[in-house]
């Protein structure tokens, strides 16, 4: 079954899993490339795999709420990410969500 | 850096084909960012990709992963089996195809005297109804070991960059695609010296009934076996080589147009002889005639012109 810490390592990594997304929608109202992205959300206290990160904008991609486009101008050409009006849209009903969560879960734990 | 092109082509190769290219362009822009980071935080403030030593691309990349790890990473949520073990199943779907493919056979070679062609397609059509059932074991394999939590993590920490192949090698062989033309050399071998000791085709697989020999040249079935089995060596030698050199991609494309010619004028006999014994319809065989020159054509040349395409992307560049 594991020890303590593997449980709750277990658990911790469902927990971000679960936000990752709220996280990164929430940092692409101006574009970013992926590493400039993972960056932001390391300084901010989220550490992100690339591995991660990476396959999820596509999927946010493919599912309407971001749009990319590569820009070429710089050193190396890079993929920029934004939220789209749809991810807007989405992102205010999940920003709604977790702050009931968040209420919920500190009336459970207090 | 080469190894980072290396190491991008691998990823590619696992990735689908649609998004490879995308994927292929962002992964290298990442690896080259991160390196430039790697290099500043170890060296001057202006250091950049170009001051990277390969220890430095080593490390980045052991870190990342082996290429089949990230390339699942894209590959999404299966329902029955993850992304971490989706690759190795589709390879065993793949290998596996191909020994079936080969034991079956032998099955049906060693089980009877003697092969006609409605045993053939009976035998062909009970193998292509058994096929999902081989596929869906071993998916049924995978998804308990996914349900086992089996990962790769052993596998991965002996993972080594230098392993990498080289980018666009010349000369570089798929082991799937060859094995898959091994299998087909061998039954085609298997069939053609059964036909030889039989002195030609056999029609009827009633068992009540008399078997009636379509006879064939002896000769033209020797030369095809021959060349047949030429081609089985010529690509075991390739395997043993683990690479396409000039002079094999010469040979093999010489031997693949060469034996068309045997296959072609077998054809033609049987033809003639399914004309006038199973169907004796006027005009009939002209046209048949005709068919198979047009095949035989076509055959050749796409043959040499795949051939000369293979033979030049074979030779080394500078």
């Amino acid at each position: 079954m594991g020890g303590i810490a593997e449980q709750v390592e277990k658990v911790t990594s469902e927990l971000r899993r679960g936000v990752v997304v709220l996280a990164v929608l929430s940092q692409l109202d101006e574009p970013q490339y992926g590493y400039s992205l993972m960056q932001v959300l390391a300084d901010k206290g989220l550490e992100i795999e690339e591995g991660t990160l990476y396959p999820l904008l596509r999927r946010l991609e493919k599912r309407e709420l971001l749009q990319s486009e590569w820009q070429v101008g710089e050193s190396r050409p890079r993929r920029y990410y934004k939220i789209s009006p749809l991810g807007v849209d989405v992102l205010t009903k999940l920003v709604q969500e977790w702050s009931d969560m968040v209420s919920v879960m500190d009336g459970l734990l207090d | 850096m080469e190894l980072i092109e290396r190491y991008v082509q691998q990823v590619g190769r696992f990735l689908p084909g649609r998004d490879r290219d995308d994927i292929k362009n962002e992964l290298r822009s990442l690896l080259q960012d991160k390196l430039d980071d790697r290099v500043a935080g170890s060296a001057s403030a202006d250091a950049s990709e170009d001051d990277a030593s390969e220890d430095d691309v080593v490390a980045l990349l052991k870190e990342r992963g082996s290429p089949r790890k990230v390339a699942a990473s894209y590959s999404g949520e299966r329902y029955l089996v993850g992304p971490e073990l989706y690759p190795q199943l589709m390879q065993v779907l793949r290998t596996g195809l191909v020994v079936y493919v080969i034991v079956h056979v032998a099955l049906l070679a060693l089980g009877s005297t003697v092969i006609t062609i409605p045993s053939l397609i009976e035998s062909a059509l009970s193998f292509l109804g058994s096929i999902p059932g081989f596929f869906g074991a071993v998916v049924i394999v995978f998804a308990i070991l996914e349900r086992q939590d089996v990962k790769l993590k052993e596998l991965e920490s002996d993972w080594d960059p230098h392993s990498l192949p080289a980018i666009d090698e010349p000369g570089r062989f798929d082991l799937v695609s060859l094995f898959v033309g091994l299998a087909f050399n061998m039954i085609f071998l298997s069939f053609a010296l059964h036909f030889w000791r039989l002195g030609g085709v056999p029609l009827v697989a009633n068992p009540m009934s008399e078997v009636m020999i379509l006879p064939l040249s002896r000769r033209l079935l020797f030369a095809a076996a021959g060349l047949v089995t030429l081609q089985i060596v010529t690509d075991l030698y390739v395997f043993l080589q683990r690479r396409w050199q000039v002079s094999t991609r010469v040979v093999r494309t010489l031997l693949d147009a060469t034996a068309a010619f045997p296959i072609y004028y077998l054809l033609l006999e049987v033809a003639s002889g399914l004309v006038g014994r199973v169907a004796p319809v006027e005009n009939l065989l002209p046209l048949a005639r005709q068919g198979l020159k047009g095949g035989l054509i076509l055959v050749v040349a796409i043959t040499l012109i795949d051939g000369a395409v293979k033979v030049y992307k074979s030779m080394p560049r500078r």
